[in-house]
């Protein structure tokens, strides 16, 4: 009798637990932590609080591991374990649309991507169809420490439109009089995209072979990085944390790279009201002022056996609602441009000191020159690396062009 | 007649239970390590980016000699063997000799401080290290307070810096292991030897030369293959700390196979190559280490 029982508490038990999974549909979505995750676990309320059956399962998974998960799963063919959707970088997009045609849905037929911003689609685009759903901008910007820059007698616009050299003239002076350095960085990764960006090219000819060791913009971006090097206006972070943590503690006075930092600017509440956002320096008169980095889209897997359910999760992304928790609450700016109507787009922003940051980010980012990353952009970005680093340790900058124009050629033989 | 048919069978008969006792692992051993490297091998002969792949004969091979990075690593690779493995070895040695003494009292906590680093995990040692040499970092910040430097000194963005802080972690993480290795043997090494010895009149030094290094040989010999494979297949410590640079500094053949596979475009084929070039390596290094070691 007590065995009988046992076991009837023993299945009640497991069908209470199985009920809830065979009544709903549950989605899964990978994403990399931060902004992106409190912007998605907002989108998974407002999507359930409409439909209560669908259960959205989020996971955080770091960028390099979603990528290298996804690639050898691709490899493979073994589709376990992936999630319906998943948070992608644009640097990637067409690594993976390339090498693994078909791994991603077709998302043009279902969503208007003529709702945003070009350069954003541009990455997701291949044999004419687009396979994400854009999210943030990723416009380059130069935040700025208003006191400390008032402190040494200059203003903002001191800073707009101006060239590195200028920059660094500045720097140096800003440097001398707050004891605090100018700018802050990690190991000029992300510097070097945003500068060869900045003068409209990339590291890749039109028929897809690597354009370096003759490419002006490239050989004026590694020429700048040495500059600011050896100028000594540059804090050198080891990692992401000290970066962050190096403008949370105030301990410099700018920072040149995607507007998506503001994000991690504005978690030093303290700061309220000092920091300002202007346009990035240029590397000569006629190179730009406008420029990109980092920034991603989401994506549904072809994989998916719910790729419906997904897109309809993925269109709550394009709502009034969600776009204005993204700018008010997380201080990040979309790429969806209905969202440039929105009230909170172009109201004064407190902690930028009244400056209206996001209407100017959404015009940043629709000047952002429009290139192609290619297929080899990882690779290129870890050539380069090498290259900056072998600068910074006194190789002349023709010889790093040459020896990265000869890694990538290597590279990418057939 | 009866009885020897009745002992063959008999001995058919363990030798086959035996056989059947060795069964699970053998075929574990056969599924998960010598097949995938048969495919390894396979691969290695194919070229073409991610899954896109069509045989190319020994055109990887051939490819490896063209390839900055890869010779890069090779040098890098060599450099850690040969500053590394002596450096810890004959630290563990020393230790061991230090810590079997029996006048030394409380060695057994001086064995498990040694000994503890070995227990933690590679990760987060690496990243215990970079936050000590970092710009930042602690080593930086008690130079800077005492006034011996004004400006912090970038130990990891030197490439000979780079190169000895990975040598540190190293030795830090792994002479407690071998250190134990050298205890066992040392402990099989009879007292007696050492007393007839210090009665002939035998130095301390000459007692460990003529007894201790010839008797401890084949721990010696054990420990140096397995640093060597270890070293060849160095990654955790070289990702972690300085990702390979600067300016390729510090990258390892395993380091460069990793992103060759999973940090751009996937070339499985290549990376393959060079997975069967450490295997080679190791092989070619432990065959040198044993004849070296014979007793002949």
């Amino acid at each position: 009798m007590k065995k009988v029982l046992t076991l009837v508490l023993a299945l009640c038990i497991l069908l209470a637990a199985a009920l809830p999974v065979l009544a709903e549909e549950t989605l899964t979505v990978w994403y990399s932590g931060g902004v992106n995750g409190k912007a998605l676990e907002y989108a998974a309320q407002l999507y359930t609080a409409q439909h209560p059956d669908v259960a959205i399962n989020i996971e955080q998974v770091a960028t390099s591991d979603r990528e290298t998960r996804l690639t050898v799963a691709l490899t493979s063919g073994d589709m376990t374990g992936l999630p319906d959707i998943t948070l992608f970088q644009d640097y990637s997009a067409q690594r993976f649309l390339q090498l693994f045609p078909g791994c991603l849905a077709d998302l043009s037929e279902s969503i208007d991507m003529s709702c945003f911003a070009q350069d954003k689609v541009g990455y997701w685009t291949y044999e004419g169809k687009v396979y994400a759903l854009p999210f943030d901008s990723a416009a380059s910007a130069d935040f700025v420490r208003l006191d400390l820059l008032a402190e040494a007698g200059y203003g903002l616009d001191d800073l707009k439109d101006i060239t590195w050299d200028r920059y660094i003239e500045i720097g140096k002076d800003v440097q001398a009089k707050t004891g605090k350095y100018m700018l802050t960085e990690t190991d000029y990764s992300n510097l070097m995209m945003v500068l060869v960006k900045s003068a409209a090219t990339w590291y890749f000819n039109e028929d897809g072979s690597a354009n370096i060791e003759n490419n002006a913009g490239v050989r004026a971006a590694l020429e700048t990085i040495k500059k600011l090097h050896d100028s000594g206006i540059v804090m050198e972070n080891e990692d992401w944390a000290a970066f962050i943590s190096s403008m949370n503690e105030g301990k410099i006075v700018s920072t040149v790279t995607g507007n998506w930092i503001l994000g991690s600017i504005v978690s030093a509440e303290d700061q309220s009201g000092l920091w300002g956002m202007t346009t990035i320096p240029s590397m000569s008169e006629d190179m730009g002022h406008y420029s990109s980095n980092g920034g991603s889209s989401w994506a549904v897997l072809s994989s998916s056996e719910k790729q419906e359910l997904a897109i309809d999760f993925l269109k709550t992304f394009m709502t009034d609602e969600f776009n204005t928790y993204l700018i008010k609450d997380l201080a990040t700016v979309p790429t969806y441009l209905p969202a440039q109507k929105l009230e909170c787009a172009s109201e004064p922003y407190a902690f930028t000191n009244g400056q209206k940051v996001f209407a100017d980010i959404m015009d940043y980012t629709a000047k952002t020159p429009v290139i192609a990353y290619g297929p080899y952009n990882a690779d290129v970005q870890n050539t380069m690396q090498l290259a900056i680093d072998q600068v910074l340790a006194g190789t002349s900058v023709d010889e790093a062009l040459k020896t990265a124009q000869q890694t990538m050629d290597f590279l990418m033989e057939e | 007649m009866i009885l020897s048919g009745h002992k063959r069978s008999l001995e058919k008969r363990t030798s086959l239970r035996g056989w059947l006792f060795i069964l699970p692992a053998l075929a574990l051993i056969l599924f998960t390590c010598f097949y995938p490297m048969v495919e390894t091998l396979l691969l290695s002969f194919q070229k073409g980016k991610a899954n896109q792949l069509s045989y190319a004969g020994l055109r990887n091979y051939a490819r490896l000699l063209s390839d900055s990075t890869f010779w890069a690593a090779l040098e890098n690779t060599l450099f850690f063997l040969v500053v590394q493995i002596p450096i810890m070895l004959g630290l563990a040695l020393m230790l061991a000799v230090l810590v079997n003494d029996s006048s030394i009292r409380g060695r057994g906590i001086y064995r498990t401080l040694i000994f503890l680093p070995a227990v933690t995990s590679l990760a987060s040692c690496s990243i215990i290290f970079l936050r000590l040499f970092a710009n930042d970092g602690y080593l930086n910040t008690l130079l800077m307070q005492h006034g011996f430097i004004d400006r912090a000194i970038a130990f990891l963005s030197d490439r000979m810096g780079a190169r000895l802080i990975i040598v540190l972690v190293m030795t830090w993480r792994w002479t407690g292991v071998n250190m134990i290795y050298y205890l066992s043997g040392l402990q099989s090494i009879d007292e007696s030897l050492y007393e007839a010895a210090a009665i002939d009149g035998a130095t301390g030094f000459a007692r460990f030369r003529l007894i201790t290094i010839p008797l401890l040989k084949p721990t010696i010999l054990m420990t140096t293959i397995t640093s060597t494979t270890g070293t060849l297949k160095l990654f955790d410590e070289v990702y972690n700390i300085t990702g390979g640079g600067p300016a390729n500094a510090t990258i390892t053949l395993s380091q460069y196979l990793y992103q060759l596979c999973f940090k751009g475009v996937p070339q499985y084929g290549y990376a393959s190559a060079i997975a069967y070039i450490i295997f080679l390596l190791a092989a070619l290094l432990a065959l040198l280490q044993m004849k070296a070691g014979d007793s002949k």
